[in-house]
């Protein structure tokens, strides 16, 4: 370590602005378990709410300026939550990146630092939220073609949005505090499975119909109309749900398959074993940053119609027939998302200490060693390297191939939403399992790391 | 970090596909909780609905 005073990054001149951002504070305690369902169940309770909360100021919005986007922004329509969690995506992303690119010079492994970094992400993503929203209200998505809504009404129409964005922001950082996993994956999860509910159940109608393609098969067959309707009608249909199900059980396989590293434990290595490693080591991430990055790359073509040209690239055909009607399209989309999804999980192992170093140390606290080695951090973190590495490619490989092929496949909810909701959903299973074991036995807690 | 196939290759050689018991139970826990969640997100945008009028 080199003992020379570190000069101060320049964000310190931040500091009083931050002062007055409110935070939720670090708890001091042990979470229980039920304290830490009921924040999360409270958190997810308000953020439904909020997506039926319509904006003040706009007509009833039927159409996302984020199509197929929005299942993985967590965006609503017309809502308060508009912007989603985009605003806070977008915000860490740039943040990370100039970290990891010591753009700017804060240490996360220093206290103050990190403190300092949490606040002008914050702060960071109510910027963000300024500028998404107000590429919409600005570009006049809210009366696409018409004239232009008076300023004022703009104004609050964007207010709505930014305090929308902040709300979220918080109810994020409650649940990542006090809850299950983070607010981000529960509202995309939410979302999601609402959709998928909504689409596949819903007595409600739209045009005459039945807006669920249960509903609408059920009178089909009563009515004794062409059963090729429900199967293949515009809208939510039965092919839809064959194909939820299709992607559910195939991200559920995907998240359960393990590597498996051969490793012994005890003292002198007695007990021979492997330790699992996730095969989708960063999960579904890299999709979500991925898609965060198009939404942004969507809203600035929306501002800047020159990048127009971009569009069609950033978000995928959706079903088989849309594929077919424009496979380079399809192969230009599947290319960039997987090549974006490699990346990320590349730059998540490095920020979210996954790496071998991180891993290798944690496994030698808990007493593992290699087999015919003696008990050395460094000769564990080569062997770990040695998978690692490759594991965070195949990874992020995988799951942006699946995400590109489940949208092609046109299920409800849209693919991409399916296997998030999966991947988020087994993660909270994980630790909500992990949880469980540790309270019923609190001498593991240390094991465990906590 | 280096990446090269061989590396891509020698994961590929310790990936274990999940049992069909592990495979039930993970496809029941994640399906219950995203219905379970689905379910109460439906409720809401119904009342929602209800409320605000459909179009």
């Amino acid at each position: 370590m080199n003992q020379e005073e570190k000069p101060r990054s320049r964000l310190y001149a931040l500091k009083p602005l931050l002062r007055v951002l409110p935070e939720v504070e670090v708890p001091k305690r042990h979470i229980s378990f039920k304290e830490k369902f009921l924040w999360s169940a409270l958190a997810l309770l308000l953020f439904l709410v909020m997506t039926q909360v319509p904006l003040y100021g706009v007509e009833r919005q039927t159409e996302s300026f984020f199509g197929a986007l929005r299942y993985v922004l967590a965006s609503h329509a017309g809502s308060l939550v508009e912007l989603g969690i985009g605003p806070i995506v977008t915000a860490g992303i740039i943040m990370q990146l100039l970290v990891g690119a010591k753009l700017i010079g804060l240490d996360l492994r220093d206290r103050e630092d990190r403190s300092l970094f949490t606040g002008v992400q914050k702060l960071f993503a109510i910027f963000m939220a300024l500028f998404q929203g107000g590429a919409l209200v600005m570009g006049g998505w809210y009366t696409r073609g018409g004239p232009l809504l008076p300023v004022e009404t703009r104004m609050v129409i964007l207010g709505q949005l930014v305090l929308g964005a902040v709300v979220v922001m918080y109810l994020d950082e409650l649940v990542s505090k006090y809850g299950f996993g983070s607010g981000i994956g529960l509202f995309i999860v939410g979302g999601v499975a609402t959709e998928v509910i909504w689409q596949a159940l819903s007595p409600f109608r739209y045009g005459g119909e039945p807006i669920g393609a249960v509903p609408f098969f059920v009178k089909t067959l009563v009515s004794g109309g062409p059963l090729s309707d429900a199967f293949l009608r515009g809208g939510a249909n039965m092919l839809g749900v064959i194909a939820t199900v299709l992607v559910f059980l195939l991200a559920v396989y995907a998240e359960s398959m393990r590597v498996e590293i051969p490793i012994a434990y005890g003292r002198f290595g007695g007990i021979r074993g492997r330790y699992p490693l996730k095969f989708m080591y960063t999960s579904v991430i890299p999709v979500i940053l991925a898609m965060a990055v198009f939404a942004n790359l969507r809203l600035l073509a929306y501002f800047f119609p020159r990048l127009g040209f971009l569009d069609p690239y950033l978000s995928a055909p959706h079903g088989l027939t849309e594929v077919a009607g424009d496979p380079l399209r399809a192969l230009i989309y599947f290319l960039l998302l997987v090549s974006l999804c490699v990346g990320f999980s590349i730059l998540w192992v490095s920020l979210a200490g996954m790496g071998p170093r991180e891993v290798a140390e944690s496994l030698d606290e808990s007493g593992f060693l290699i087999p015919g080695f003696r008990r050395d951090v460094r000769v564990m973190e080569q062997l770990l390297s040695r998978y690692i590495s490759g594991l965070t490619v195949l990874s992020g490989l995988t799951v942006g191939a699946l995400s590109a092929v489940a949208d092609f496949l046109g299920a409800l909810g849209s693919g991409t939403g399916i296997l998030l909701a999966v991947g988020i959903t087994y993660s909270l299973y994980e630790e909500i399992a992990r949880e469980r074991v540790s309270e019923m036995f609190p001498a593991l807690r240390r094991f465990l790391g906590e | 970090m280096s990446f090269r196939l061989s590396e891509i290759k020698r994961v590929l050689l310790v990936a274990r596909k999940p049992g069909q018991e592990e495979f039930l139970e993970a496809s029941k826990v994640t399906g219950l909780g995203v219905l379970l969640i689905g379910v109460v997100g439906f409720l809401i945008m119904s009342m929602g609905r209800l409320i605000l009028g459909g179009g």
